[in-house]
Order: C-alpha cells, then structure tokens, then sequence
C-alpha cells in the first residue's frame, strides 16, 4: 500500500468503517509511515469535532412522536378477538386520532367496522 | 441478529413498543441528519415524521441486506430531496448552518458547523454519515446511490476543506 491509497483509507479508519482486511494493510502501512500516522491523527482529530459539533445540534421537538402517531391514525394498545370457525370479531383500542378500531371476520374475509385497518393489519 | 434487526422484525410483525423503541434510537440522529442536509429545523422534523411513517409501513419490505441504520438513512435521504423537490422555487434556507444561539458564535462546535455549512451538500452529507453516524463509506455509497470511489473522493475534497476552514 503506497501513502495515496492509505490517505483514501483513513478517514474510514478513523470513522471506523473498514474491512478487516483493509485494516490489516493499513496498520502496517502506518506503522512504517510517520506522515500518514499524522495524517491519521488529524483525521481523529476533525472526527471528533464534527461528532461534538452535530451532537450540539437540538434533538428532535418531543411533539414529533405524537404526530407520527397521528399520521398512523393511532398505534394500537390493546385487542379483544372473539373468533369461531366461521365468524370473528376483532375490537382494538389505540393511541392516536382514531383510537378505536373494530373489523368482523366471516369465513376468512375481513371486515373493517371502524378505524384505520392499515395500522392493524 | 443485531438488536435493530430484531426490532425491525418485531415492527414487521406490528409490535409498537418495537417500533417506539427504534423511534427513540433513531429520531435524533435522523433530524440532525436531516437537518444537516435541509438546515430547517421544521424540515427536519417532518422528514423524521415521514421516515418513521415508512419505517412503521414498510419495516416488512426491510430486506436485510444492510445494516438497518443504512436503510433508515436511505429513507430519510429520500424523504429529504422528495421535500426539496416539493419547495423548489421556494426562498433557500438560512445560511450557514449553525446554532441560533449569537453568545456561541466563536465556540469550537460552531466553526466546525459552519465550515461544514459551507461544504457542497453531498460532501457534507458524507462527513456527517461517516464521522456523527458510523456509516462506511460502502453504506455511505449505498445511501447517496453513488460509487464508492464517487464517496471517498467526497470525504477527501470535504476533508481539505475542513482542515482549511478550521485551521
């Protein structure tokens, strides 16, 4: 491995994404070459500004779950079947803005009575 | 199985403390991912809404031959340029991208987001998915849907301009 490939490889040393075998060819290559283990130092160095300075960046608002949740119409919490070979009744109740759900079962073919099916199904 | 592959498994199969679970995993580092592509913080946050919206509907389409986080990553990418797309013609968000807080404007993370700012969109996107997010740079390659060569090339360019802007 000559410094030009070692410099294209380590940077993803530093991030910490790369093959075994990569690896293996670059600790040796850096362990006979101070300039590219100087190079791998700054490339250290620059990884753990850009994860401190992102990391400062805000989190997501907390009323983000609870608008996903809206978009699904509901996550469900809880669900009661009433079954038989022939009919079934299946009643749900959810988180969300359809928080309850209701579908009939006959002979295999399903009902929805109430609520969104999509999230249930 | 990694721990994500059994969640997406479990949101697969309807599980919502499953899917509550990787929604706290992953909503913060897909914003400030979005944000980070978008610089909006609204734009941000409706795309971390759509891509858990999709990861919910499609978590049984998630076909595990990637790390989960690279999947996750791909929708968010889509979700953002699908926004973009929608406001095109719209005024561009504020430039550069740093904190809103003027008292830290010469603090260290502020120059570094600002010189990050500064950096053409897919190179940004490459350092922040390698060095904040632990992506390869053939995850990285997947996500932008571009050669891996295309990426290094991307992380060297970003990289000499960084250690210009920071020096």
């Amino acid at each position: 491995m000559n410094c030009q490939r070692a410099r294209e490889l380590i940077p993803w040393l530093a991030a910490g994404g790369l093959t075994a075998e990569e690896l293996a060819e670059l600790s040796w290559h850096l362990a006979h070459c101070e300039a590219c283990r100087e190079e791998l130092a700054q490339a250290l160095e620059l990884r753990e500004r850009v994860v401190q300075a992102v990391g400062k960046l805000p989190p997501v608002p907390k009323t983000a779950w609870l608008k996903v949740l809206a978009r699904l119409g509901g996550l469900p919490v809880g669900r009661l079947e009433l079954r038989s070979f022939l009919v079934g009744l299946s009643l749900g109740l959810s988180l969300g803005r359809l928080p309850v759900f209701a579908q009939l079962e006959i002979l295999g073919r399903k009902l929805p009575l109430w609520g969104e099916k999509e999230v249930w199904q | 199985m990694s721990e994500d592959r059994k969640l997406i498994a479990r949101v697969a199969a309807g599980d919502e403390r499953a899917f509550r679970r990787l929604y706290e995993k992953y909503a913060d580092r897909v914003f400030r991912y979005a944000l980070t592509l978008l610089r909006d913080p609204h734009s941000a946050e409706e795309v971390v809404q759509e891509t858990m919206v999709a990861l919910w509907q499609k978590a049984n389409s998630f076909r595990g031959d990637s790390r989960v986080s690279t999947w996750i990553f791909g929708i968010a990418r889509n979700q953002a340029h699908s926004l973009l797309r929608r406001r095109r013609g719209e005024p561009p968000p504020p430039e550069p991208l740093v904190l809103p807080d003027p008292a830290a404007a010469v603090d260290r993370e502020t120059r570094v987001l600002a010189a990050l700012g500064k950096l053409p969109p897919e190179q940004r996107e490459v350092v922040v998915l390698a060095f904040y997010q632990g992506l390869s740079y053939r995850e990285i390659a997947r996500v932008q849907g571009v050669s891996e060569n295309t990426v290094k090339s991307r992380m060297r360019l970003a990289k000499e301009k960084l250690r210009e802007a920071l020096r």
